[in-house]
């Protein structure tokens, strides 16, 4: 189980939230750009520090302001995934992934030839970040968050900086995660699609507050399109690619998506 | 081609300028790092005292280090009387003046390179388990290498060429504290020492010129290695 609640004025804005999250599912925090979602993370992550919050993971308590409970973010044992990947560029993939998989502490759920099996970044070791493409940087991002044993994954809008074909291909790999190793996750997104495909609950915040929340199904409309079946999951509709687990159809073959 | 006490002057201006660099640039990350990641009352002032070689004349360094560390001045005196170390008018005096000359170069060199890291990489090494020593000498040092490096070879080529403070503090004694700097000066005092200022002038240059060199290809392994 995941617990988090924060209040905290920044400027203009105020964030309050609260909300819970499965022990081993994907918490989706689903809204439009500006609306505490990052702020939110920050604060599950302690790199904020807010003037009145709870942050509970599993038995853990990480923040609590009331029992002036803080654990300050080296000993969280919260792994981070943001957009940009941030990996250390003066280190190999092979050390960007050991630099957290070195410093854990006691036994290893999560094994190093499995996250990098699950990840498919086995052919990336000996090469510097700097020659990685976009999606390649963040399958190793979320690489090395894994192996720093995490018992808590935030991923903070993983694959907004990628092409609609790289975003789909990180977001399988996301998904074979969550089937794999079922560790709890805090997804940030602003899509819809993520949303749908990886999420379990789903909180919506708006203006700095939890708006709603629920299974993704229920919280967001049902749509539907047509479009034309590019390969195995892979639907195109009009200029862009989107990810459809479950379509085998061939390709070319025009197909009815409802969702 | 050298004469013995030409070689002993390019030996000690190694020696001199090595040790002022070696201990200004520890002292250097140190402050650097103080004034380009921590908000403390008196910063600007400290960044002030600490530039303050940088604007003085050469000669008021030496004698505010005479005051400071000469026999009769309060650090001076202490050191007199707890360790028996005096640096007036020694070798490790000469090293003291030229380093404290150098130190505002090597520290803006180190500290823009602090400044230039980016502090979401030492966000992502926290969150990956690195308490802050850990991230100073896993991120933060080896992402600042090429400004380490910089200031250390302005820092050495300042030391190697300071005069006035190390004339001023430590004296023109050949064979103790006299560098290339003060033995051309030395040489030009005497009749017919133009030769002698010449060839001492010559190793100067090419001292200067194989550091540059030495640098210039640090920088270029450094650079690959952090891939920019």
């Amino acid at each position: 189980m995941i617990r988090v609640a924060a209040r905290q004025r920044l400027g203009g804005f105020a964030l309050d939230v609260a909300f819970e999250g499965p022990p081993d599912g994907v918490t989706v925090l689903f809204g439009p750009s500006g609306a505490g979602k990052s702020a939110t993370l920050a604060v599950v992550a302690g790199i904020a520090r807010a003037a009145d919050a709870l942050v509970v993971v599993g038995e853990r308590v990480l923040t609590d302001t009331g029992a002036r409970v803080f654990v300050l973010p080296e000993r969280r044992r919260i792994g981070v995934v943001h957009q940009d990947a941030r990996l250390f560029p003066h280190l190999s993939v092979a050390r960007n992934l050991r630099y957290g998989w070195r410093r854990t502490t006691g036994e290893r759920r999560i094994g190093w030839d499995e996250a990098i099996e699950v990840l498919a970044i086995g052919h990336l070791l000996d090469r510097s970040p700097r020659d990685l493409s976009g999606g390649e940087r963040q399958r190793v991002a979320i690489g090395r968050a894994l192996l720093s044993q995490p018992d808590l994954l935030l991923l903070d809008e993983p694959v907004s900086a990628l092409d609609a074909g790289r975003r789909a291909e990180v977001l399988r790999f996301v998904a074979a995660l969550k089937q794999r190793f079922g560790l709890p996750m805090l997804y940030v997104t602003h899509s819809e699609d993520e949303a749908r495909l990886l999420g379990d609950h789903l909180v919506r915040i708006e203006d700095g507050r939890v708006v709603g929340q629920g299974s993704p199904a229920a919280m967001l409309p049902v749509r539907q399109v047509v479009g034309e079946a590019v390969g195995p999951g892979m639907v195109r509709v009009g200029e862009a690619v989107i990810a459809v687990p479950g379509v085998d159809a061939p390709s070319g073959a025009v197909v009815r998506v409802s969702w | 081609m050298l004469r013995p006490e030409e070689w002993e002057a390019l030996r000690l201006s190694l020696l001199i300028a090595g040790q002022a660099t070696g201990f200004g640039l520890v002292a250097a990350v140190l402050f650097a790092w103080l004034l380009a990641r921590t908000r403390f009352p008196g910063r600007v002032l400290l960044d002030a005292v600490l530039h303050a070689p940088l604007i003085l004349p050469p000669v008021v360094v030496g004698f505010v280090l005479l005051l400071v560390f000469g026999t009769q001045g309060p650090i001076g005196r202490w050191l007199d009387a707890t360790w028996g170390v005096q640096l007036p008018f020694t070798s490790a005096g000469a090293a003291l003046a030229a380093g404290v000359s150098a130190f505002p170069l090597m520290l803006r060199a180190v500290r823009l390179s602090i400044e230039a890291v980016d502090l979401r990489l030492e966000e992502a090494a926290r969150s990956l388990g690195a308490g802050p020593w850990d991230r100073a000498f896993t991120v933060v040092l080896p992402l600042a290498a090429p400004g380490l490096v910089a200031g250390a070879v302005v820092g050495f080529a300042a030391a190697l060429g300071e005069f006035g403070a190390v004339i001023t503090f430590a004296a023109n004694i050949p064979g103790e504290t006299q560098t290339l700097p003060l033995a051309i000066y030395a040489a030009l005092q005497v009749p017919d020492g133009e030769g002698a200022a010449a060839r001492l002038s010559a190793i100067s240059f090419a001292v200067a010129l194989g550091g540059l060199l030495l640098s210039e290809l640090l920088l270029r392994v450094q650079r690959r290695r952090i891939g920019r």
